[in-house]
Formats: C-alpha cells, structure tokens, sequence
C-alpha cells in the first residue's frame, strides 16, 4: 500500500514522527513518501495531480495528514479491511480514524471497543450517521478518485480534507467505512494542554477520544489531560458520567 | 385523568406511599384507583406457565387482568405500579402531552418514564434534557429503537387495549414490560415518550419485589439515571450513591468517565 503524508507547511518534524512510526510498524509490501500541499501553487491543483495520478495506478492508496500514527496493528488490519470490503462490495473511502463529537456516538462506541477487543476484532462501521470530522488517515479507492479529485477550492489542508473526503460521505456521494478499534491515532499538540476555547476544548476532547479508543492504545497517556480538562467541570455532569462509566466497567 | 395502580394486598407501604404522593401533587379533578394485583398463588392457581419467575408472571397478569376490567374505558387512563412516583410538574406535563397527542396523531401508549439502558442514548437525553429545562418545553420522543424497560407507568389509549390483549402470550417467556417493548418495536403499539420524563419511581423500586435487589449493580446504576434524569429530578439527592456506585472502577473507566463528563458539561459544543 502506498501512503502519502500530505504536508502542507512542509514542517519537518511532524513528517519525522510519522515517518518513524511507520518505520516501526509497517510492513514490506507498505511504503510512506512524503508530498509537499504547497498552499503557493494552488493546493486544488496538487492535489487533484496527486489523486488523479494514483487512479491510473488502480491500487487502493493511503493519505495521512500531520500527526497521523502508526501502530502494530495498523498495516494488518488496514489491510484485512480493504481485502473484507473489496470482497463484499467495494468501498470508496476507508477511514483508520475520525474525529467523533457525539457523547453519546462515543460511549457507545467505548462499549463496542471493548467488546471487539475481547476476541480481537474489528468492526467497519458506516460514518454517515455521526458527526464526524478530521481523519488521521484515509484509503482511497481508484473508483473514488475522479469524485476526490474534483475539489472546487480549499485554502488548508484541513479544508482540503473536509471538502474533498468528509462532505462527499455526509452527502451521500461517497461510500465510506470506518475501522473501529480505530487503526491509527493522531498525536497530541506539544504541550498536550486541552485549550479552554469551547470550540477547540471540543475538538480536543474528540482527539483524546479516539487517542483513547484506537486499537494500538490506551488511556494511560491520556490521564494528565484528562485530570486538567475535568477541573472546573459542573458537579452534574461528573455524576451522570461516573453512572455511565459504572454501566461500561 | 383517571390513574389506577397495581399493589399487592401486602403491600401496604407501598399503597399508602404512592396515595400521600398522588395527593401531593395530582390536580382535583384526578382520580386514583387501586387495583388488587394478583399474587404468586393466584396466577399458579389459574395455572399460567412460563419460564419466567413467578413474581414476574404474576406482574404481567395483573396488568392484563386490570386491562380487561378496563376495557370500558373511553378516554386515555395511566396505569401505574405501586412504586410509581409523581412530582410537581407530572400531572400538568401529562395532561399536556396527551392533549398534544390526541390533536396530532393516532397513538396508543404514552410512557411517562422508561428505563433507558444504553449509555450513548442517556448522554443524548441528558444534553436533550438541559435544553428542554431551559426553554420550558417537554417533547415526545418515539422509544422504538430504544433498548427500554419499565411499566412502571403508562397512558394507554382505550384502542391499544385489545391490541395488548391479543399478545398475550401462553406461556410467559418475556415479562411484561418487554411484550410491551417487543409490541412497540414491531409496530403494534405506537408510543411515545414524553421528555423529560413526567414520572419517576420510588426508591423501594431498587428493591424491587418483581427483581431481586442484589441481582444486579446494573440495575441500581439505571434507576439512578432515572431518578436523576426525570422532569422533577434533582441530581445533588444521589450524589452519595453516585459515589457508591463509582467504588472499584478501573482506571480505564474512569478515564472514560473524565472524557464524559467534559463532553456532558454545558461548556462542550456538539457539532
């Protein structure tokens, strides 16, 4: 499987740490290569090169986007879901992770993962009825790929990736999956510091979440966060939480 | 609204508990029957079988048995069990919603309360609940993909009586709060909940004489989400049995747990 890491500020470091972690974990037949989204020449047009240039190739491909992780079970399972979905249907995109900001979508699926962990499995769950958003890292089919590349503007790479693979699945134009236990993670922001703007408080608390829930991880360096993002939290909501982790222990 | 409860002739307690309440808060023109339930002996003598407990059985026939003496009826009764509990706002919020209802479509059953057992839809209602407080409203939700429980109160509309009757089963294999949940999932009953729930039920209910109070934790954890969740619920009362519960967790759940009460806090956005 190929797999780009998409870059749109060329920072070294966090290619490095991406790089690394595939090094670690993935397998021969996988190879990781760097492509520079320079927001100067026209991201669009990049992009539409790059995705355009992989479906004359006709293998599934995988983007990754800063702070993307690989583990040791990322390549296998990745590859297992392909094979499943390419058997029973086809599939356009597969995501290895997601951004959940439903509560109630994501204690769910903290059951269900522990569930699936028990007998070592995985489920492909279809995203379209949650609220998702900014996955680590996504395979694109070839057939997705005219569908993908066809992006009218996009000024960040975050938008480049909403546009071009969230939308088309929320609006029905792309079939998509999504590998749960997640099958990558992304990686914290330096400091780990969960900011207080609700907004970006949120979109951590969703980072947290699938740091915690993917396959190759855990909770464990999520607890100082965690201890951090609970001060000041209203009396109510811990005590309807801790019913909800009694019922999930 | 005519109210009729089911209590058992050594249930005094019980009787006496949910008449002080229903006096307590249910307008004049509200009316409170008691309906003798039928005991273990009684639905043996009448050789009724099944794989349930008997006490279950028993349940289940007293309410069919009130159902056939009811049958009469021309407008919506609410059914209770004796652990039944109303607030101050119950009757009003009932009152409401069946005239809501009765304007707007063809129902069967209202549910006051229902036991919820899945933690993501809890999560849902508790954010549903906040917004609802604030703007003074109540809402009727469709329970049937829910995973619920509970007959500890209806509304039942005199057209869903024979529909109910005609499930009887012959041999009692699910108990009666579950028939009613199977009739409702494969679209025999329509229902509605009304939210947040106008009824809640008395804490003898953990100790429940149809479950055993020890047969699970599980158990106790939902009727505390009840008590906590319902129009007239005041989370602080069972700030101690939250901690009670919370004793023995793993470290994992209570790393779950930080991340839930962020997400249930006022301060998260959802998308």
């Amino acid at each position: 499987m190929k797999c780009f890491f998409l870059s749109a500020d060329g920072d070294p470091q966090a290619w490095a740490q991406t790089q690394e972690s595939f090094l670690n974990h993935a397998p021969a037949h996988w190879e990781i290569d760097f492509f520079q989204l320079n927001p100067k020449k026209d991201l669009v047009s990049v992009w539409r090169d790059l995705v355009l240039g992989q479906q004359a190739l006709g293998q599934p491909f995988m983007v990754a986007t800063p702070g993307a992780r690989f583990g040791q079970h990322t390549c296998t399972t990745l590859d297992n879901s392909v094979a499943h979905l390419e058997k029973s249907g086809g599939f356009d995109l597969l995501f290895s992770d997601l951004r959940l900001l439903q509560a109630g979508a994501m204690a769910d699926l903290f059951v269900l993962r522990r569930q699936l962990a028990e007998h070592g499995r995985t489920r492909l769950i279809d995203p379209r009825p949650l609220v998702f958003e900014g996955p680590g890292a996504c395979i694109i089919h070839p057939r997705a790929c005219a569908h993908v590349g066809t992006l009218a503007s996009a000024a960040s790479l975050r938008e480049l990736i909403e546009g071009a693979l969230c939308q088309p699945v929320r609006e029905g134009g792309l079939m998509a999956r999504f590998v749960f236990p997640f099958a990558t993670m992304v990686s914290s922001g330096e400091d780990g510091i969960v900011p207080p703007e609700p907004e970006a408080r949120s979109a951590a608390i969703g980072d947290i979440y699938r740091r915690m829930v993917w396959r190759d991880g855990g909770c464990e360096p999520e607890l100082a966060p965690l201890a951090q993002m609970s001060k000041g939290l209203s009396t109510e909501a811990k005590a309807f939480a801790i019913l909800w982790a009694a019922m999930a222990d | 609204m005519k109210c009729f409860f089911i209590n058992l002739d050594q249930a005094q307690d019980r009787r006496q508990a949910l008449e002080q309440n229903f006096a307590r808060f249910a307008p004049a023109d509200w009316t409170l029957e008691r309906f003798c339930a039928v005991d273990t002996q009684t639905a043996q003598a009448r050789k009724i079988t099944g794989s349930l407990r008997p006490t279950e059985i028993a349940c289940g026939i007293s309410h069919l048995d009130l159902m056939r003496v009811k049958r009469e009826e021309t407008a919506p009764f609410l059914i209770l069990e004796d652990d039944a509990l109303f607030g101050p706002h119950s009757c009003k919020a009932l009152s409401d919603a069946v005239a809501r209802l009765e304007q707007q479509e063809t129902w069967d059953i209202l549910f006051p309360d229902l036991c919820i057992v899945q933690i993501g839809l809890m999560a849902e209602l508790l954010a549903l609940r906040r917004q609802l407080m604030r703007e003074g409203q109540f809402r009727l939700l469709d329970p049937s993909r829910w995973a619920f429980s509970s007959a500890t109160s209806y509304v039942l509309h005199p057209r869903a009586i024979p529909k109910i009757l005609s499930a009887q089963p012959k041999d009692w294999t699910l108990p009666y709060d579950l028939l009613l949940r199977q009739l409702v999932q494969q679209g025999r009953l329509r229902a509605r909940c009304i939210f947040p729930f106008a009824l809640s039920l008395e804490e003898t209910s953990n100790n429940s004489t149809i479950t055993p109070g020890d047969e699970t934790r599980t158990g106790f954890i939902w009727y505390l989400f009840r008590r906590m969740i319902w129009r007239d619920g005041n989370f602080e009362e069972h700030l101690a049995d939250v901690e009670n519960v919370s004793q023995g967790l793993s470290a994992e759940t209570w790393a779950h747990a930080r991340l839930w009460a962020a997400m249930a806090d006022p301060s998260f956005l959802p998308k």
